[in-house]
């Protein structure tokens, strides 16, 4: 089994669980934050198709599982952003820490807008417009201050499990 | 063309061939899958919730002597009315049942209580949920009202082996048959909208025209029992405002919810006895 998608599947299954648990004490004010995007840059950035794709898929079904969204839908949004990232990431920056946030930042956008739709009309009239704005603007601040430390964390899991994905990707073929 | 050079060259066609896969995926092999990774995640959710459990017990171990016998004694004091409330309860009860038998109604449908702690509270833009500590283990139905000491917190809406999930009184998903306290005309409540930095808010429609409320003279509002789901009586929330509606037929307006509802650490599940008289 390839430890490059089990790795980055199992880190940010910890993303999950720690966005929960921030949304838990986050409760009492009420607002929360939405971090999925973060689960985005590694893969988009680094990984090769195959296992980009395979990774970003099963991180979609484990947010799909605890939220209540249609199972999957989440799986294949972040299945068609990982197909577009790759698909260009040849013509962008790639070095440093800025491209991952930045991508992180347009990811989240892109997953946080989808919800209404996913979750229906009903629902989506359910909220008003100042507690979308401050929950996206949350977001995006926490997309911030915990990207590089857990972009950090998935690169440093998967050095424990011997893949170095600098090195990789600027072998021929790689990403770089 | 190997099927290693088509996925390197052919990315898009290889995310359409994903989701024609998933869309013909058969909806058990999904629930399986969604079930399954859910109940994957639910020992890091238990773990965390223990642990702040145990947080709360050591924050209490340095409490005074003198604080604690103060909290007993109130306690003391509650616990000789709550008894007295309980004797009330108890004729009250019995008298319901000679009326019932003597009048030939149907009894009314009857609920053992479950305890369960909140293990992860969400306060979503577009919807609010709690995961309890209960589930199939402790027989929890979907459906099962969920109460607390402030009124109703919302509807089971999944159960899992050892959780369940809440869909909040305050979230779009939840409609209520409601009434004012008093008064036994029904209308309708949807949880929501819910603006940031706020008490939880819900909404009420179909509001007879002669009832008045205002934010100097709210109207509690409780359930009415209808839909069998929620015992009637249970209390929802104070309605603050109600204006016409469009039709001029009925009125609608704003309910606030119990400010404790988003810092809930237990709730009870009210299991029905006779699940076949919902």
């Amino acid at each position: 089994m390839d430890p490059r998608w089990v790795v980055i599947v199992l880190a940010n299954t910890f993303l999950v669980f720690l966005e929960g648990q921030l949304n838990h004490y986050l409760a009492h004010a009420p607002v929360t934050v939405y971090l999925c995007g973060l689960a985005l840059p590694v893969a988009g950035l680094r990984l090769r198709f195959r296992p980009g794709l395979i990774a970003m898929f099963l991180t979609g079904l484990v947010i799909d599982a605890v939220r209540p969204v249609p199972f999957g839908s989440t799986a294949l949004l972040l299945a068609t952003l990982f197909t577009a990232w790759h698909s260009v990431r040849a013509r962008l920056p790639r070095d440093g820490i800025a491209p991952p946030i930045i991508g992180a930042l347009v990811a989240n956008l892109a997953l946080f807008l989808a919800q209404p739709l996913l979750l229906g009309t009903v629902v989506a009239a359910g909220t008003t417009a100042s507690r979308v704005l401050v929950d996206l603007l949350l977001s995006q601040l926490g997309v911030v201050l915990l990207g590089t430390w857990f972009f950090a964390l998935q690169e440093q899991a998967l050095l424990l499990r011997g893949v170095d994905l600098a090195e990789e990707a600027r072998q021929p073929g790689g990403a770089l | 063309m190997s099927p290693l050079q088509f996925i390197r060259q052919r990315p898009f066609a290889v995310l359409a061939v994903v989701a024609i896969l998933w869309l013909l995926t058969p909806v058990a092999l999904k629930r399986l899958a969604q079930v399954s990774l859910f109940e994957f995640g639910a020992p890091a959710d238990f773990a965390a919730s223990y642990a702040r459990d145990l947080q709360q017990y050591w924050s209490l171990r340095t409490r005074t002597k003198n604080e604690l016998l103060q909290t007993a004694r109130d306690l003391a004091n509650l616990n000789a009315s709550y008894e007295l409330r309980i004797q009330e309860n108890e004729s009250l009860r019995e008298q319901v049942q000679r009326l019932e038998e003597a009048l030939h109604l149907p009894s009314d449908a009857e609920y053992r209580t479950e305890i369960a702690r909140v293990v992860r509270r969400e306060f979503g833009t577009w919807s609010q949920r709690l995961v309890i500590r209960k589930g199939r283990n402790a027989g929890i139905p979907v459906g099962a009202p969920v109460v607390f000491t402030g009124g109703v917190v919302g509807r089971v809406a999944e159960v899992y082996a050892y959780t369940a999930v809440v869909d909040l009184v305050s979230s779009p998903t939840l409609r209520i048959a409601a009434m004012v306290d008093g008064d036994s005309r029904p209308f309708s409540f949807q949880g929501g909208p819910n603006p940031p930095f706020a008490q939880a808010r819900g909404a009420v429609e179909f509001v007879p025209l002669d009832i008045y409320a205002s934010e100097q003279a709210p109207k509690r509002i409780v359930t009415a029992g209808l839909g069998g789901v929620f015992p009637a009586g249970i209390v929802i929330g104070h309605v603050q405002s109600l204006e016409l509606d469009t039709g001029g037929l009925f009125k609608s307006g704003a309910v606030l919810l119990d400010p404790r509802l988003n810092e809930l650490h237990e709730v009870a599940v009210l299991v029905p006895l006779n699940p076949e008289q919902q």
